[in-house]
């Protein structure tokens, strides 16, 4: 008798626990596939576990349903979910338990292999009920001497399935002694940075809510000071708002709740910067300094140094004419770059006038701090003025060089040649004014030191047994290839550069002007070769 | 004849200590290293955990994530823990605008903490894995993780433990025992650690 009641007893616990599991509803979302990548998935295992559920005698979503459900909700990662998305599951598909996991491992090269993990989660409160892991590969199935069945991966997936929810729960009670906890669904602290005399916003949304006997009063709490926040209708939000008049500083926010019950409870929300102070800016312009101002022809290098460095919001950058005419402009998010080049350009891409520009850098820290940093540059342009003299001293022809103009001199060179462009002399130096002697060749008579005698030499007399001889010039047919050319450059240390080329010295020295220079011929079509 | 009951008697002997010290010898692991810096709040009487997503630092692909669902798993297995859902983690972390595999600051950690209601946070990095030999022609699955314990109260690390694990550490004689994948051994590896702080203090929910 005591027997058979034992077993009725058994079989009604076991026909009610069939009852309960045929009256769960259960979703199976895809189940994530990290050996695809991020983004895999694996259907294969999606639908064994459905199958094997829905033999378990649950009331399984069909796979349509629960991908309509998942691009409705947009969720676009498979392998976890969050609170919002479980209740809304709930809500929406109407399950009880929601089945998702992740094939953390699935191999077929050298033994195939397959690891999975498993969470089943509870969409009443939301609760992680159970988790199963394991992993299987072929060599685990293999027995002594090598002996055993081979499979696949997808032989492997049944029996890992199986071994994974082995330890399927009974039941869908919790067991853990759980305290009321305090959850919070979402925290706006805003603005993160905020300048003295602004206000700071603060709104908690939690997911629980208490009764008209049990409610609390809840605050905020910064820089010392409380403040009581605001609950919304739907009871499930607090806000306050709050003007910051302390001093600069970072000062962290928490949420004090006081339940009736005398109860207290402390969480921490964030913090704020306040930051009233602009950042400490400098310009530094890379180029040589005239008179005080950076100078440039080219390309001007403009650096931003912070004396203080801290995070920079947005910035602006602005070149400015005397007139106060913007030449360029630049702006950004973010921390300033290291350097800013001007070529010299205004916003039309034409060259800018010689004159003297004003560099404006304005930048924003994270509060809304605004800085300012000016400098002046200058562009110049003009090329060096030469000043160049030649005087006819019988044997010699002088030439002074000189320039005129305030931007000092890099290097000059003065090359001499004659009329067949043979080089006579060369000079250059880095220092003006310079002179420059040059020996005429038709007026000179030197002596030679022996040896072969050059063509313009002559032997005119023996005596005390070593040959005199004396550099005579020989009159040339023609007078004009014994002339003298000079090319003269001049390039000043911002790179402006003087050039120029005189034909003969000699008329140069008299004063008569050269001809000058035949412009270069037009370009000529030349005929098809 | 002497001789013959000598040999029998160190033979008695011999053959179980023999064997003893084989299988011994083949399943002899080291205890994951921990360090506290210090103790548990509410003296290790735990229930809300959040699990903070962990860092890899090896060239396994997707090995922080592996071993993050696998240590979750076993953590909610073993002591019946509510652990906060990785849903709602990452969703901080974005609002926070803090990368998956970066770390928190001190006050991310505790404002994470005071949001999920966690009591303890637990953050890892996983230094080492791979399921072959260098070559590729065996399995081999290798693993090494630092798991660390935060307050959530106040962020800063409580304890810190490693462990590093291969699938030949578990062998019991011949090819038995051994494990072949790096799922099983993140599930060893993970149950290790677990062994190890319920042993130095952190006690089970449901107790």
């Amino acid at each position: 008798m005591r027997y058979r009641s034992i077993v009725i007893t058994a079989l009604f616990l076991c026909v009610f626990w069939a009852a309960n599991a045929a009256a769960m509803t259960i979703a199976v979302l895809p189940i994530e596939d990290l050996s695809r990548g991020q983004n895999g998935i694996n259907t294969e295992i999606t639908d064994y576990l459905a199958w094997e559920l829905n033999q378990r005698g649950f009331d399984v979503i069909d796979q349509d349903t629960v991908i309509d459900f998942l691009a409705r909700n947009r969720v676009r990662w498979l392998g976890f979910l969050d609170t919002r998305h479980i209740i809304q599951a709930r809500e929406e598909l109407g399950v009880d338990l929601i089945l998702f996991g992740t094939v953390s491992l699935r191999q077929e090269d050298i033994a195939p292999a397959l690891g999975l993990s498993l969470y089943l989660v509870r969409t009443d409160d939301t609760r992680t009920l159970w988790t199963g892991t394991g992993g299987i590969s072929q060599a685990d199935l293999l027995r002594i001497l090598d002996l055993g069945e081979k499979k696949d991966v997808s032989g492997l997936m049944a029996m890992l399935g199986q071994k994974v929810m082995a330890k399927w729960p009974k039941d869908y009670v919790f067991v853990a002694k759980q305290q009321q906890a305090l959850e919070i669904e979402k925290v706006s602290l805003a603005p993160e940075n905020i300048r003295r005399g602004e206000k700071v916003s603060c709104e908690v949304r939690l997911r629980t809510r208490w009764s008209d006997e049990d409610m609390p009063r809840i605050f905020f709490k910064a820089g010392g000071r409380v403040r009581l926040a605001r609950q919304s209708k739907d009871g499930y939000t607090y806000s306050s708002q709050w003007r910051v008049e302390d001093r600069d500083g970072r000062y962290p926010v928490t949420m004090v709740i006081n339940w009736p019950s005398g109860r207290k409870k402390i969480s921490f929300l964030g913090a704020y910067n306040v930051d009233s102070s602009p950042p400490k800016l400098v310009l530094e312009l890379k180029g040589i300094k005239l008179e005080g101002t950076v100078a440039f022809r080219d390309k001007v290098i403009i650096i931003p140094r912070m004396l203080r460095r801290e995070p920079v919001a947005r910035w602006r950058i602005k070149v400015k004419d005397e007139n106060g005419e913007e030449q360029m402009s630049y702006n950004g998010y973010g921390n300033l770059p290291m350097r800013f080049v001007w070529n010299g350009r205004g916003k039309d891409g034409w060259p800018a006038a010689e004159g003297i520009y004003h560099v404006e850098l304005y930048a924003w820290d994270r509060a809304g701090n605004k800085a300012v940093a000016t400098e002046n540059v200058a562009v110049a342009r003009t090329p060096p003025a030469m000043v160049l003299e030649a005087k006819n001293r019988g044997r010699d022809m002088i030439v002074d060089l000189n320039h005129e103009g305030r931007v000092p001199i890099a290097f000059w060179r003065m090359e001499m040649r004659t009329g067949a462009g043979e080089l006579i002399k060369v000079a250059e130096g880095d220092q003006l004014p310079a002179r420059m002697d040059v020996p005429l060749s038709n007026n000179v008579i030197k002596v030679a030191k022996g040896g072969k005698l050059p063509k313009n030499v002559i032997r005119v007399a023996k005596g005390f047994g070593r040959p005199l001889q004396m550099d005579v010039a020989i009159p040339r047919e023609n007078k004009e290839k014994t002339k003298l050319a000079c090319t003269v450059i001049i390039r000043d240390v911002l790179g402006n550069e003087t050039r120029k080329k005189i034909d003969d010295l000699e008329r140069f020295a008299r004063g008569e002007k050269q001809a000058e220079e035949p412009k270069g011929a037009p370009p000529a079509w030349i005929e098809e070769f | 004849m002497d001789s013959k009951a000598g040999f029998k008697r160190i033979g008695r002997w011999l053959l179980p200590a023999a064997v003893i010290v084989l299988l011994a010898s083949c399943s002899f692991r080291a205890r994951p290293g921990i360090m506290k810096m210090a103790s548990l709040p509410d003296g290790g009487k735990i229930c809300r955990v959040a699990v903070l997503p962990f860092s890899n630092q090896t060239r396994y692909p997707l090995a922080d994530t592996i071993f993050y669902r696998v240590f979750v798993a076993e953590l909610l297995e073993s002591g019946s823990y509510l652990v906060s859902q990785e849903g709602d983690v990452r969703k901080i972390y974005r609002q926070m605008r803090v990368l998956v595999g970066q770390t928190p600051d001190v006050e991310q950690v505790r404002s994470l903490a005071g949001r999920l209601g966690a009591q303890l946070v637990i953050t890892g990095t996983v230094v080492e894995m791979r399921d072959k030999t260098k070559y590729g022609r065996k399995l081999d699955p290798t693993m090494g993780v630092i798991v660390r314990i935060l307050d959530g109260e106040t962020g800063r690390t409580l304890w810190t433990t490693f462990v590093r694990r291969e699938g030949k550490d578990y062998r019991k004689i011949m090819h038995f025992g051994v494990i072949n994948t790096v799922s099983a051994l993140a599930k060893r590896v993970s149950q290790e650690i677990l062994a190890v702080w319920f042993k130095e203090g952190l006690q089970k929910c449901s107790e």
